[in-house]
């Protein structure tokens, strides 16, 4: 935008005066509001002794000091715009008052001098309190802006932007949980608002089911993460809705261990199911090491298939590839202090999700763990490009994920002969069985379980040897681990 | 830890936290002359800044509304 000639005479300088008048006057509108906090900080104080209170008191003084910054750029907005206003009244002056073009140019000069220092003042205001994140930033180059921001720019970029902040990996684990946490609350006020107006609708009936859904899963959410030790690292609820949740702190923990569930897992009141799979491991590594810290994360940042015919394609996993691949990469730009251990954990057509991602971007895992895997996207743990020591795989013998054959001949044949001669199909929907020696992984002891689909949801139950493997595994205590008894 | 509590007292100071925050959250400023480069960056500061008011008016109501339910929690374990 060029000032001229004609916009100069135009140029509406009672306008930019009343601006300068309005930020004068919000600012001292703030000092009223600053008052107001200290008074109510004040009876507070007074009337209220205890934990609870003291909790008040912060929260009351932390709002207070967010205002405060707020103000002084205020003021300043105030100052700058009567001070533009001014200079373009002087300009527009000359501009009439000009006898030659060279006066003329000169009014116009100094209106376009004005116009660009404002414009330069205020964008320097903006990022201020509000500072960008650079674009496309990966998860270190995130870790270094955060840093350089001060206390109240995090406060506020928390507070104004939660559903932005709380994804961004590279974010230390305590703010994007202070950021989700203020998401989930926003979106259960949303989503129950939006659930009344459903409710009148009688051809909403799928998206109220939706809602209803997700608000399940949110309160299952908010219920869990009442337990000291948890924090949430990702929210979205969006579509099937997708959550990430940690038990115990990440960044200070020696050993993290990473779950990224399969089929059917979404943001709903199911949710608790997967968070108690989560916990089992946290408790099996910490007790495989009980010198060292744990931290289990619930990785539930993808569109999990609804149903078998989705999970027959692969592309629910190709689609979750880039956000494992960086959560990954910015669990390891947060981490305090030594790394003992970091692994990742894929279950079902998680293992996929797992394998996918390690094939094409790779994946920050010292060792990788597939349950009752329908294939993990390769022929070899060669082809993951990591060394084969470090992939493990356990498939309990009777597990469904068996007969996930990649043709009709092939079921048949483990249907008529149960258990394929004893042995784990070697050939699934998505590649090799993991759980097959002819992989080149480790295969580890699961309990078999004459149930099928129990077979494939028992590996975190108490007893299982599968989950005291994956406790060894995250532990690196990898001697320990057993593997399957002969077969008779 | 010590504790004592006027809870009468603390629904004043919760509907004050109320009306702080709504005020906090309704900024009221004048548009500025268009065709400026001026006006588009305040325009671009006066948006980061009113959502930054918002979320801190927001979150003085939810604080409001935390102290009214310790409160509303002391008086029914009073009764009970």
């Amino acid at each position: 935008m060029i000032i001229g000639y004609a916009q100069l005479c135009a140029a509406d300088v009672a306008t930019w005066h009343a601006g300068a008048t309005a930020w004068r006057r919000l600012a001292q509108q703030l000092d009223e509001r600053l008052e107001e906090f200290d008074a109510t900080a004040a009876g507070l104080r007074q009337d209220w002794r205890g934990t609870a209170a003291d909790a008040a008191s912060v929260a009351v003084a932390d709002l207070r000091g967010l205002t405060a910054a707020c103000r002084t750029p205020i003021e300043q907005t105030g100052r700058l715009l009567a001070e533009h206003a001014d200079r373009v009244s002087a300009a527009r002056q000359a501009l009439l008052a000009a006898r030659t073009p060279e006066q003329a140019a000169m009014a116009v000069a100094a209106a376009r001098q004005s116009d660009e220092r404002t414009a330069t003042a205020l964008t320097q205001l903006t990022a201020s309190l509000s500072p960008p994140c650079p674009p496309n930033a990966g998860p270190v180059a995130v870790r270094e802006w955060w840093r350089s921001l001060s206390k109240t720019q995090r406060d506020l970029l928390i507070l104004s932007s939660p559903e932005r902040i709380g994804r961004l990996d590279g974010v230390p684990a305590a703010d994007r949980d202070r950021a989700n946490r203020e998401l989930l609350r926003h979106e259960q006020d949303r989503l129950t608002t939006l659930l009344d107006s459903l409710r009148a609708d009688p051809n909403a009936d799928r998206e109220r089911d939706r809602v209803e859904r997700t608000l399940a899963g949110l309160a299952t959410l908010a219920d869990r993460l009442a337990r000291p030790g948890t924090y949430l690292l990702g929210l979205d609820t969006a579509g099937d809705g997708r959550a990430i949740v940690a038990l115990g702190d990440p960044d200070h923990s020696a050993n993290v261990l990473t779950y990224v569930p399969g089929m059917a897992v979404r943001l709903d009141g199911h949710l608790g199911t997967s968070l108690d799979r989560t916990a089992a491991m946290a408790e099996a590594t910490a007790a495989a090491d009980p010198a060292k810290s744990t931290a289990a994360v619930l990785w539930l940042g993808y569109d999990a298939p609804d149903n078998v015919l989705q999970a027959a394609s692969a592309s629910a996993a190709h689609d979750a590839r880039a956000a494992l691949h960086e959560f990954q990469d910015g669990l390891a730009a947060t981490h305090e202090g030594e790394f003992g251990e970091q692994s990742v954990v894929g279950h079902s057509y998680g293992a996929l999700v797992v394998g996918e991602t390690v094939r094409d971007l790779g994946l920050r895992a010292d060792d990788l763990v597939f349950l009752g895997a329908p294939g993990v996207g390769v022929e070899h743990a060669a082809d993951l490009h990591v060394d084969p020591k470090t992939v493990w795989a356990a498939s309990a013998d009777n597990d469904i994920v068996g007969l996930s054959a990649p043709s009709v001949r092939q079921v048949l044949k483990e249907l008529v002969w149960p258990r394929y001669m004893g042995d784990p199909m070697p050939d699934l929907w998505h590649g090799h069985n993991p759980a097959d020696a002819g992989f080149g992984g480790h295969v580890f002891e699961a309990a078999d379980n004459p149930n099928p689909i129990s077979a494939h949801l028992a590996y975190w139950d108490r007893g299982n040897p599968a989950l005291t493997n994956v406790g060894r595994i995250a532990a690196g205590q990898d001697t320990s681990v057993s593997a399957p008894p002969p077969k008779s | 830890m010590e504790f004592e509590v006027h809870i009468g007292r603390l629904g004043q100071w919760s509907d004050r936290l109320d009306d702080t925050g709504t005020a906090l959250a309704q900024p009221k400023l004048v548009a500025a002359p268009a065709g400026w480069a001026a006006a588009a960056a305040l325009s671009t500061w006066e948006t980061a800044l009113v959502g930054l008011l918002r979320a801190i008016g927001e979150q003085t109501v939810h604080t409001g509304d935390s102290v009214r339910a310790c409160a509303a929690g002391y008086r029914s374990a009073d009764r009970s």
